[in-house]
């Protein structure tokens, strides 16, 4: 039997998801009904000032007199962009999306609008009880942004150190995704018999729950019980202190996401391959070309539309991976010896409670990887097609 | 092109979708129990006996049904933390003192003196929920949490009353060959470090303030570095998995774990199992000291109404006699209650006695916020001094240096 609280809270949100899209539909049908009124930007903010209001009145939000000024200024914008870009255009199209939008807005754009907004204030753990109390967030400028560049996130690491160790864990982890990924799916593409066996095989490590696979190789990089200094021995070669010293810690974690990461990279070139027709090659070996022409002339330019995008997602997936290192390096409270960027990000927020400072952390890492990614995609041309070339 | 916007049959049914809606959902809130959450970070077993508990509770109260969550440790702290920022989160949480002090601090849980009778609970347990203003932050549920030295009765007859004599019964049944220790534990765990801190007269955190670069606290860390490097007594990496498996499997002759573990220790090795305080340090005369809270339950800000009176019965009922003297059976853990302080139950039984006793040397757990800071500055410093990176000396006052910026950096 569903408790009653759960059946109550599921009413509650249905009802208020349904009263909230069709707030959304209404001002949709307003602004292609009226646009062309001469009143109508006006009138907007009106609409828009009256509706907050009443859903303050309501309970659903908690001051009339700002609720009702932040709907005027909403409605005001939703006026002009119907009036001078809608310009009654898409109705259908817009009117099918809007639910799907608005689930969007509350789940990903407000509260990417509210770190923003975060990261100016000054909420940590000992301002948070009077926020909560219904206290303001306050301004801080720049401060966060300024304490991100001159003060450690953890306890001794500064950003700049997290920074390179960050590139270097993206950079090393990339090479053995895309290298070990594009050889593998080269051998698989040649093997007819039993091909379905072998990729099974090889995309184990991905199929695994994540912290079933890392939690079982902590445990092999045990110094004194695990099976990589036991493997080591055999060679003569002395125990490595892997849980504790700095850059064992940072290797095993390297080693556990490159094991991780390889199935992904080449189930995509495996698929890649196999849409190159087979007539180029057959062409290309008439004309006498050898297999590495072939390769360098036919597959790599084929398999560039696969090789930009995924490579594109594994920077973006390596560069946020806070999973192996969390769990490797002992979760909350463990070493930092391996932290990047984003698993210093979590701790700087949840450890140490550092709200504000952590939401300007957060900008400057989206900054960076914007950054990234758009070179890339210059560097990579990865926008254009083959046959532009 | 045109498209058709939807006419009034849509608008129509679906406001009639939501008058239903609307029109049902007080009728069932009403027509049903209150139901209340509580998360802890409970193994399975005693997870088990707080379902038998709340089933007593729901028997007892038909209108009040319990609902509990297990979460990891931390995972427990940053989820509810997280949960009620926004509202949200369990009705009540059943943790470590510890968690207290953040929770009180961020205003994510109200405090409980202003209708829980606090003077019937051990004067310890009390204190270590209360802040220096006076306000008791959650209800003493068990008292503990505290390390003790356990000690296999096959391999050692006799539980250690010093260090010394533990560094030498120790050295006796290490064999590095074998892969067995006289010794295991946490190594490179503050917790159980601060336990020898304590032997030399130190103490981490002193009203709110980090006192780690003393002198204590440079012998404390010369002292631990011994045993991997000196007496060679302890596994050279070894967390706390390492330890309870090796003293699990017989391979570690005496392991220095929690309350946490008595029931389990005493299901393998029967009665075999030592358990004792933590010993003396011959050379100061002071006893190594754990700290000492217990598990408390917490009440989340927003719970009020007949949300606040359903948890209040729960807290009643579960530091109520019977219910404390059922936890004390079937989970090994010493009740809060002042009256069942030294009971007849914990008197008779040889291994509960010895939890008590160990009990005596504990250093209560600080409420502050600062102490997480304090956790985490040791940690980094005492595993360099353990991996042979650092000095002890060196170690201590840069532990000190880095609690003092962050606890400066966490207040900006």
């Amino acid at each position: 039997m569903i408790p009653v609280s759960t059946l109550a809270d599921a009413f509650y949100l249905l009802a208020a998801t349904i009263l909230m899209v069709a707030a959304l539909e209404f001002s949709l049908w307003w602004i292609w009904t009226f646009w062309t009124h001469r009143l109508f930007i006006p009138a907007s903010a009106g609409v828009g000032s009256v509706g907050l209001w009443a859903a303050a009145q309501a309970g659903f939000l908690a001051s009339p007199v700002r609720a009702a000024l932040i709907g005027a200024g909403a409605g005001l914008l939703a006026g002009l962009l119907g009036r001078f870009a809608i310009r009654g255009r898409y109705r259908l199209p817009v009117l099918l999306l809007a639910p799907a939008f608005s689930a969007v807005s509350l789940l990903v754009i407000y509260p990417f609008v509210f770190q923003f907004r975060l990261a100016f204030a000054g909420l940590n753990m000992f301002t948070m009880a009077d926020w909560l109390a219904g206290g303001e967030l306050g301004w801080v400028g720049f401060r966060n942004f300024v304490s991100v560049f001159t003060t450690s996130p953890l306890q001794t690491i500064s950003f700049w150190g997290l920074l390179g160790r960050t590139f270097v864990w993206t950079g090393v982890n990339l090479v053995f995704h895309v290298g070990f990924g594009l050889a593998l799916a080269l051998l698989l593409a040649r093997v007819v018999r039993g091909r379905g066996i072998y990729r099974t095989l090889l995309v184990i490590p991905w199929a695994m729950p994540q912290v079933v696979a890392v939690l079982a190789w902590r445990g092999e990089f045990h110094p004194q019980f695990g099976f990589v200094n036991a493997f080591l021995h055999t060679f003569g070669i002395p125990s490595v202190n892997w849980w504790s010293d700095p850059v064992p810690v940072f290797i095993s974690c390297i080693i556990v996401n490159i094991w991780l990461g390889i199935p992904f990279m080449m189930i995509v070139f495996l698929g890649g391959l196999q849409s190159i027709p087979k007539s180029y090659y057959e062409a290309a070996a008439i004309d006498g070309a050898s297999a590495l022409r072939q390769f360098r002339e036919i597959t790599l330019p084929m398999l560039r539309p696969v090789v930009v995008p995924s490579v594109t997602l594994g920077t973006i997936w390596t560069f946020n991976n806070i999973n192996v290192i969390y769990l490797m390096t002992g979760q909350n409270g463990g070493n930092e010896y391996a932290d990047i960027l984003v698993s210093a990000l979590y701790k700087s927020a949840f450890a140490y409670s550092r709200f504000s400072f952590s939401a300007a952390f957060a900008v400057v890492i989206f900054a960076i990887l914007i950054a990234i990614t758009l070179i890339w995609m210059k560097v990579s041309r990865g926008t254009e097609s083959v046959v532009a070339r | 092109m045109s498209y058709k916007i939807p006419g009034r049959p849509f608008v129509f049914g679906m406001t009639r979708v939501l008058l239903a809606l609307i029109a049902l959902s007080p009728v069932s809130a009403f027509a049903q129990p209150v139901e209340l959450t509580m998360w802890h970070h409970e193994r399975e077993d005693i997870q088990q006996v707080l379902e038998k508990v709340a089933a007593g509770f729901t028997a007892a109260n038909k209108d009040i049904r319990i609902k509990s969550s297990q979460y990891k440790t931390e995972d427990l702290r940053t989820q509810f933390q997280t949960a009620a920022m926004g509202g949200g989160g369990a009705d009540t949480v059943l943790a470590p003192n510890d968690f207290g002090g953040p929770f009180a601090v961020m205003g994510i849980i109200q405090n409980v003196d202003t209708w829980a009778n606090m003077g019937r609970f051990s004067k310890a347990a009390a204190a270590a929920v209360t802040d220096p203003r006076g306000k008791a932050w959650g209800v003493p549920v068990s008292r503990g949490n505290h390390l003790m030295l356990f000690v296999n009765g096959n391999i050692v007859a006799k539980a250690p009353a010093t260090v010394e004599e533990m560094v030498e019964i120790a050295r006796k049944h290490t064999s590095a060959k074998d892969k067995r220790f006289g010794l295991a534990y946490n190594l490179n765990e503050p917790f159980w470090f601060v336990t020898f801190l304590g032997a030399y007269g130190g103490r981490p955190l002193v009203s709110g303030k980090p006192e780690l670069g003393s002198e204590a606290m440079t012998k404390a860390l010369a002292l631990v570095r011994g045993f991997k490097f000196d007496s060679k007594i302890v596994p050279p990496d070894c967390d706390y998995a390492c330890a309870d498996t090796l003293f699990t499997e017989g391979k570690a002759a005496m392991t220095i774990n929690g309350d946490w573990a008595v029931q389990q220790y005493r299901e393998k090795f029967k009665d075999k199992l030592i358990i004792a305080p933590l010993p003396k340090l011959a050379a100061t005369g002071q006893s190594m000291a754990p700290m000492v809270s217990g598990k408390y339950l917490f009440f989340n800000k927003r719970l009020s109404g007949a949300k606040l009176e359903a948890a209040k019965k729960w807290a009643e009922y579960l530091v109520s006699a019977p219910v404390q003297e059922l936890l004390l059976k079937e989970t090994q853990r010493l009740p809060s209650l002042a009256a069942l302080e030294g009971a007849p139950a914990v008197k008779a039984d040889p291994v509960l006695a010895a939890t008590e006793a160990a009990l005596a040397n504990g250093q209560p757990m600080p409420l502050d916020v600062e102490m997480r800071v304090v956790w985490d500055a040791i940690r980094p410093q005492l595993q360099n001094v353990m991996a042979g990176r650092a000095e002890s000396t060196v170690a201590a006052a840069t532990m000190q240096k880095d609690a003092e910026v962050k606890i400066k950096e966490m207040k900006q």
